[in-house]
């Protein structure tokens, strides 16, 4: 069942325009008020962002009463949580997926069968070139880390892409008060499975190119 | 509400400032320097700070302690390599607090900022007349929570609470940005006397946003001197075969000319030193550097503040050319080489048109303004400068708050138990980049308690809570009875709570002291107050209202009060201050009588007195 459906409008203040506690079951989007979609006005959210920060900060409520400080910090502390994470493409995705279909278990981020093979030697012509000391061998691995960064770089775009269209049918799905497409959901929680890979791939090519200069 | 003061306290100097009137000024009693340098000097029978301690930095070198903001959230194994250059001792069987050796006594680094706290605090209450108990106090941006923690502590021995702990980078940028509410991207580039900071803020609609920051607390001016003294040093044993690294009082002479070449070369193109008897060895060295020399000599340590700016603007997301402006903060940045290396750095010529030592303390002075209510237009948004972990298994880092996350901020974590009837659960928080626990930095450790129940039904959700002084905080709740579990904290470096209650009541005769001298202030507050009320009545009602005998009674009893309020007795300046009252009586009773007829012909009592 998608939980997309049981949105609803959440407010930190009450009546009298007083602090609240948040219960511990609202989402970041709920929280600044925005829909749950792939895609998010930046600008919209800053401004939220800031309003609510405005509202909340403790700055504002050095001499209030011990529980209504705490409740300002708590809850500052939860929009900069919410914000840290829907305002990064990414974290926001891999958060939207897990809300609608639970934890991305580490089970679930096999290396990729058909990548397997060129992650390992990616891996491994690093770990050489670090300690390569042959001129013409070090040359050797260089060009192929390069070309490997190049391979691992398609690889993400690629995966930027398809992100990109499966949250634009999610959106849409959202937009008539749909839930997410369970082939949507599927694909997308498979692209996240391999997309650390991917990275942690790429940082380690990156970083022995790097110290190498 | 009582005064709020913003601190900077430096590794070199310290500052306190305060906002009047909407703007931000350095308070100091007249005819004296904002700065006071952070210097402690312990004599025999008393304890020296500031200007008068910095000048017995030569003659009693041994006792008077500088620098010790290094020192703050540190053990002894940290800092055992900076000793050797210092003439001060520390204390080798305080592994966890580093304690400096003082005539004889052992001291804590954070009884020592106490110290340079109590001086600022007095200055502020001499300027301002009024008690002083609650501060904003500045950190280097890069500072841990240990070191944080360590502040606040000082400030407690102090007798200051420490509202609020704000980085210095973004201090700068609250007082580079009061009057002007949109300023794009600014890059503050702090190099101060022994720590750099580099923090990116993005200022729109008085919201100061810090997007990254990145810095080193182990490196600023003091690193520069010693590279001076060094090369002195090194002249000294090849002219005259004298080894002068071996005297603590040589080095603290030699510290000195240090910091001098250095300054004179901002501003000249060479300079002439001279060591005459250093440390009381019978000898005269002179010698001669010119600022290319020095530039060359001082250039592999400029350089290492590159870095954390590069990271920073990674971290940021941000290229050089999209910083709209930079700001320079800190004494260091006077130097020619640091603000040609900025400039290259970000391609464009970076402001400093706030007085580098002063802006800090201003920006703090801005914020305890903020927080006292004064100003509601501006908000600070900083962020946390390492990244929260804790340790898993097999000693590796498992992060739970990355590096540049927004304060206040948390997380939470489950905790289950793996032996049946376990009772306790431990976690180890570190603050670090680096994989390994072993490469971080150890902040504390926690016991949680659970009831004892077979392996794996206990959960307990813990909350790693981040406030908006960048201190952790951290609380359970059982997840079964939803109620709150106990969490025991062993600070890894730094006071328990009992250490800094113990300190506080070795403090106590000071601390009787300063209570002495706040009822003396309140005293002549009132005093102050009531004097003014006098001669307005006098003034106004005077003529017809008061009897000469009345006058006379009026007048004995203001030159009494007057007399007791330039001495340093709370208790006859409240006598003196009953006596007025008293004698005053009669007269405000009879205002009172005016007042309440004008009333009665139409007019409104508040119009009535304000005639």
């Amino acid at each position: 069942m998608s939980e997309a459906t049981k949105e609803k409008p959440f407010s930190i203040f009450n009546e009298d325009g007083e602090i609240e506690a948040v219960p511990a079951e609202v989402d970041h989007f709920a929280l600044l008020g925005v829909r749950r979609k792939f895609k998010l006005d930046a600008e919209t959210l800053e401004a939220r962002f800031y309003e609510l920060n405005r509202r909340l900060h403790p700055d504002f409520f050095m001499d209030a009463p011990a529980a209504v400080r705490i409740r300002s910090l708590d809850a500052t502390a939860r929009i900069n949580e919410a914000y840290q994470t829907l305002k990064d493409p990414i974290a926001r995705v891999v958060y939207l997926v897990q809300l609608e279909s639970g934890k991305l278990e580490e089970n679930e981020r096999t290396p990729p069968p058909e990548l397997f093979e060129e992650i390992f030697e990616a891996q491994e012509a690093a770990e050489e070139f670090q300690c390569c000391v042959d001129e013409e061998e070090a040359e050797n691995l260089r060009e192929r880390l390069n070309a490997a960064m190049g391979c691992f770089s398609a690889l993400r775009d690629g995966q930027h892409t398809a992100l990109d269209k499966l949250g634009a049918a999610w959106d849409e799905a959202v937009e008539k008060e749909e839930p997410a497409p369970p082939e949507v959901v599927r694909k997308m929680r498979s692209i996240l499975g391999q997309r650390n890979y991917i990275e942690n791939t790429l940082t380690s090519l990156k970083r022995a190119l790097e110290e190498s200069e | 509400m009582s005064e709020i003061v913003g601190i900077d306290l430096g590794t070199t100097n310290s500052l306190v400032a305060s906002v009047s009137g909407g703007e931000p000024a350095i308070l100091a009693p007249e005819g004296e320097r904002g700065i006071v340098p952070s210097v402690v000097s312990f004599r025999s029978d008393r304890v020296l700070t500031g200007d008068e301690a910095h000048d017995e930095r030569v003659s009693n070198s041994r006792n008077t302690i500088f620098s010790i903001k290094r020192f703050m959230g540190r053990g002894y194994e940290d800092v055992k390599d900076d000793l050797r250059h210092l003439p001060f001792d520390a204390d080798p069987d305080e592994p966890e607090v580093v304690h400096v050796l003082a005539q004889g006594r052992s001291y804590s680094a954070p009884e020592i900022s106490a110290l340079v706290l109590r001086r600022l605090k007095s200055r502020a209450e001499k300027t301002l007349g009024r008690p002083v108990l609650r501060a904003v106090v500045t950190v280097p941006a890069y500072f841990n929570d240990a070191q944080r923690q360590a502040t606040k502590d000082a400030g407690k021995l102090a007798g200051l609470e420490v509202l609020r702990i704000i980085n210095e980078p973004t201090a700068a940028s609250l007082a580079y940005g009061l009057h002007e509410r949109n300023r794009g991207v600014v890059a503050v580039y702090d190099l101060g006397g022994g720590t750099f900071d580099i923090s990116l803020l993005r200022i729109k609609d008085g919201v100061f946003e810090v997007l990254s920051t990145g810095g080193d607390t182990r490196l600023g001016g003091d690193d520069f001197d010693l590279a001076i003294s060094r090369r002195i040093q090194e002249e000294v044993l090849k002219e005259h075969g004298v080894d002068l690294s071996g005297t603590p009082e040589a080095l603290a002479e030699l510290a000195l000319v240090a910091e001098n070449v250095k300054k004179t070369l901002s501003d000249s193109d060479s300079t002439e030193y001279i060591l005459e008897n250093p440390g009381s060895i019978p000898l005269t060295h002179k010698g001669r550097i010119t600022r290319e020399e020095m530039e060359a000599l001082l250039w592999p340590i400029a350089r290492r503040t590159l870095a954390p700016c590069k990271r920073a603007l990674a971290d940021a997301g941000l290229t050089p050319g999209e910083v709209d402006e930079v700001v320079l903060v800190g004494g260091s940045t006077r130097m020619p080489l640091i603000r040609r290396m900025v400039e290259e750095l970000f391609q464009k010529k970076p402001h400093a048109d706030l007085d580098p030592d002063e802006v800090v303390a201003l920006g703090a002075a801005v914020q305890a303004d903020i927080l006292a209510g004064g100003r509601k237009d501006m908000l600070l948004l900083d962020v946390t400068p390492l990244s929260l972990g804790i340790e898993t298994m097999g000693g590796v880092m498992g992060w739970i708050i990355p590096r540049n996350t927004t304060i206040p901020t948390s997380a939470r974590e489950t905790y289950t138990t793996f032996k049946d009837n376990q009772t306790g659960v431990d976690i180890h928080v570190l603050q670090g980049e680096r994989e390994l626990v072993k490469d971080n930095r150890s902040l504390a450790r926690f016991r949680l308690a659970v009831d004892p129940a077979p392996a794996g039904l206990a959960r307990v959700e813990v909350t790693f809570l981040l406030d908006a002084n960048g201190i952790l905080n951290v609380t359970a709740r059982d997840m079964r009875s939803g109620k709150a579990a106990s969490v025991e904290v062993q600070p890894s470096y730094g006071l328990t709570d009992e250490q800094v209650e113990r300190m506080l009541i070795e403090s106590f005769e000071h601390a009787e002291q300063d209570i002495r001298s706040r009822q003396v202030l309140d005293a002549r507050t009132e005093a102050e107050t009531i004097l003014m009320a006098a001669a307005r009545a006098m003034n106004d009602y005077g003529e017809d209202a008061v009897t000469p005998s009345e006058r006379a009674k009026i007048q004995e009893a203001v030159s009494a009060l007057e007399v007791a309020c330039r001495g340093e007795d709370a208790g006859s300046i409240r006598d003196m201050v009953d006596a007025l009252n008293e004698v005053t009586m009669p007269l405000a009773e009879r205002m009172m009588d005016s007042v309440l007829k004008s009333a009665l012909e139409n007019k409104r009592v508040s119009e009535a007195l304000k005639d």
